[in-house]
């Protein structure tokens, strides 16, 4: 099994990191990312507002940072899907997939290649967002007390794969980049906002694919009001129901790993059952 | 030994019955043809034994085992149709992906650089490269780690006249090292020169199929002329036996049939106050065979 992960990933690191769009979208990702939080934090830690602020040490029962830096992350997944969509859709331009098969590779092989990268640049992604929420943490810990948040990267991490995941397959469907950027756009920003809201009955909606997954990182604010002892005002709770907001982390994480595990079958499907 | 074994295998696209159940036995050792003209199923039958294109029905069996495809696969060099490489890599590191795949030794990369003479470009971009220039890496690719079979399809496009000559004389080589070809192509010369055994397709069904001999044996064809060529063609027509092939301002080709030998068709020529100018035996060409199994 290792020697065949380390296979695969060989052949694709020989693909992508020559690989220059490629390269400027994540690193549009890195730099964008970097450059907001730090703008943000700027903002934030003014003297004024760190002189107003530390008349009182306010106390979280949640880590309201490490919220707020995966939740902002979520915005700049975008380039990475558009990377990855690029990255497949190139193989179908090109017909290398075709050719990959033909020199010897299985059609599983080639798609567990893209699936093995798409978890490396996650990987890769998380680790830069942890290192901007612990710069985020340090330079609020003398205004707040909050927990460890470690768990909000673990989320980050699942909400950041399942999007290339579903990348993978509007690519692999497509096959255009152009085709698949804008359905997996549209369907980001619109289809599901449409269904979730308009459409389905009160409630289902926080089951579509991509309500799921956005809702894995909450937003900010909203797991500490739920972590507070006192209980929620009627205008709070009519909110809550409203945005049919779920609280319950473990449902949202098998949400979205039963949506993964679809999406992979059927990309999967795709692959093996159409002519290349 | 067989190195493959087509069985009834047919492919149907929406519109179109690209292979109807053809089936082949492709002998170690040989050099074999697949001859048609475009449209023919030439290719897609290629891509379905390359397993890039889902058979509708039947079956395909290489190196008489029942091992995984992509196993088999890797004891196969192959092109088919174009050749397709990532544009924004060098020569080079695009045949680096194809040895990784084929786990074979990156030593071997400067052997098949040299053979397609692209030794010179092999640090310049796929995209930079001529048509030509991208046919023979395609060739290059297909020879890495020495396969025991190469599957060439049209591998003359886009080649000039020594280009043409060199693969042509690669071709020869390889087979005479032991090697199987299966070679498609809709250039008869191509394949005559080269071939040891032929298969003949046409609008996805399969003619014929077998030793080049069998194919170029049997009925002669006769060059035959006279003063008034339409009486002679007119003639020619109500003859039992006789086939005509071609007819040309200078002579009429024709096949004559066991009913009618070369002796008795003079005869009866004499006797219909017909003096042939021409009268010339050609020994059958594949261009020749092909005309009749297509006609």
């Amino acid at each position: 099994m290792t020697v065949l992960l380390k296979r695969l990933y060989d052949i694709e690191s020989r693909k992508l990191f020559p690989y220059r769009a490629f390269n400027i979208m994540l690193l549009l990702f890195g730099v964008l990312f970097v450059l907001g939080v730090l703008f943000f934090s700027s903002l934030l830690f003014t003297s004024f507002w760190e002189s107003q602020l530390s008349k009182n040490i306010f106390e979280f029962k949640t880590n309201v940072s490490w919220n707020i830096i995966t939740y902002f992350a979520g915005f700049f997944n975008v380039f990475l899907s558009y990377a990855i969509m690029m990255y497949v859709c190139n193989e179908y331009t090109y017909r290398t997939l075709r050719q990959n098969v033909i020199d010897g590779m299985n059609p599983q092989e080639t798609l567990a290649g893209k699936y093995i990268m798409s978890g490396l640049i996650a990987i890769a992604a998380t680790l830069l967002v942890a290192l901007m929420s612990v710069y985020f943490e340090f330079r609020v810990g003398k205004l707040v007390a909050q927990p460890l948040g470690i768990q909000y990267l673990g989320l980050y991490f699942l909400q950041l794969l399942s999007t290339l995941i579903i990348a993978i397959f509007f690519a692999t469907w497509m096959r255009k980049t152009g085709i698949a950027v804008l359905l997996f756009a549209a369907s980001w920003y619109l289809i599901d906002s449409l269904l979730y809201y308009w459409i389905l009955p009160g409630g289902a909606g926080a089951f579509l694919p991509f309500s799921s997954i956005k809702d894995l990182v909450h937003l900010p604010g909203l797991d500490e009001l739920m972590a507070r002892d006192t209980p929620l005002s009627d205008s709070e709770l009519m909110a809550m129901t409203r945005l049919h907001l779920n609280t319950n982390y473990l449902t949202t994480i098998a949400k979205v790993v039963v949506w993964d595990a679809l999406f992979i079958f059927l990309t999967l499907r795709m692959v093996k059952t159409r002519d290349m | 030994m067989q190195v493959l074994e087509i069985n009834n295998l047919s492919k149907h696209y929406t519109n179109v019955q690209a292979v109807r159940s053809i089936s082949i036995s492709v002998p170690k050792g040989s050099i074999y043809g697949i001859l048609g003209p475009n449209g023919s199923g030439k290719t897609s039958t290629l891509g379905m034994v390359l397993g890039v294109i889902n058979p509708n029905s039947g079956s395909y069996r290489w190196f008489e085992s029942d091992t995984s495809v992509s196993q088999s696969r890797k004891r196969i060099g192959a092109l088919l149709e174009t050749p397709n490489f990532y544009p924004y890599l060098s020569g080079r590191k695009n045949l680096e992906i194809v040895a990784a795949i084929k786990e074979v030794p990156f030593e071997d990369i400067d052997r098949v650089l040299e053979i397609v003479d692209l030794s010179d470009r092999q640090s310049s971009k796929f995209k930079t490269y001529s048509l030509g220039m991208k046919q023979r890496l395609a060739i290059g690719a297909a020879l890495l780690g020495d396969p025991e079979v190469l599957v060439l399809d049209e591998p003359t496009n886009g080649l000039d006249p020594k280009g043409i000559a060199d693969v042509r004389t690669l071709i020869q080589r390889e087979a005479q090292r032991g090697k199987t070809v299966l070679l498609a192509s809709h250039i008869m010369d191509e394949v005559e020169k080269v071939c040891t055994h032929v298969a003949v397709m046409k609008k996805g069904k399969l003619l014929a199929a077998g030793t080049l001999a069998e194919l170029i044996q049997g009925e002669e064809t006769i060059e035959i002329a006279a003063e008034d060529m339409a009486r002679l063609e007119q003639f020619l027509g109500t003859l039992r036996g006789v086939k005509i092939l071609e007819v040309k301002p200078q002579f009429i080709r024709i096949a004559v049939g066991e009913e009618l030998d070369k002796t008795e068709l003079n005869r009866r020529l004499y006797e219909a106050g017909m003096m042939p100018t021409q009268f010339a035996t050609k020994k059958r060409s594949l261009e020749s065979a092909f005309l009749a199994l297509t006609d």
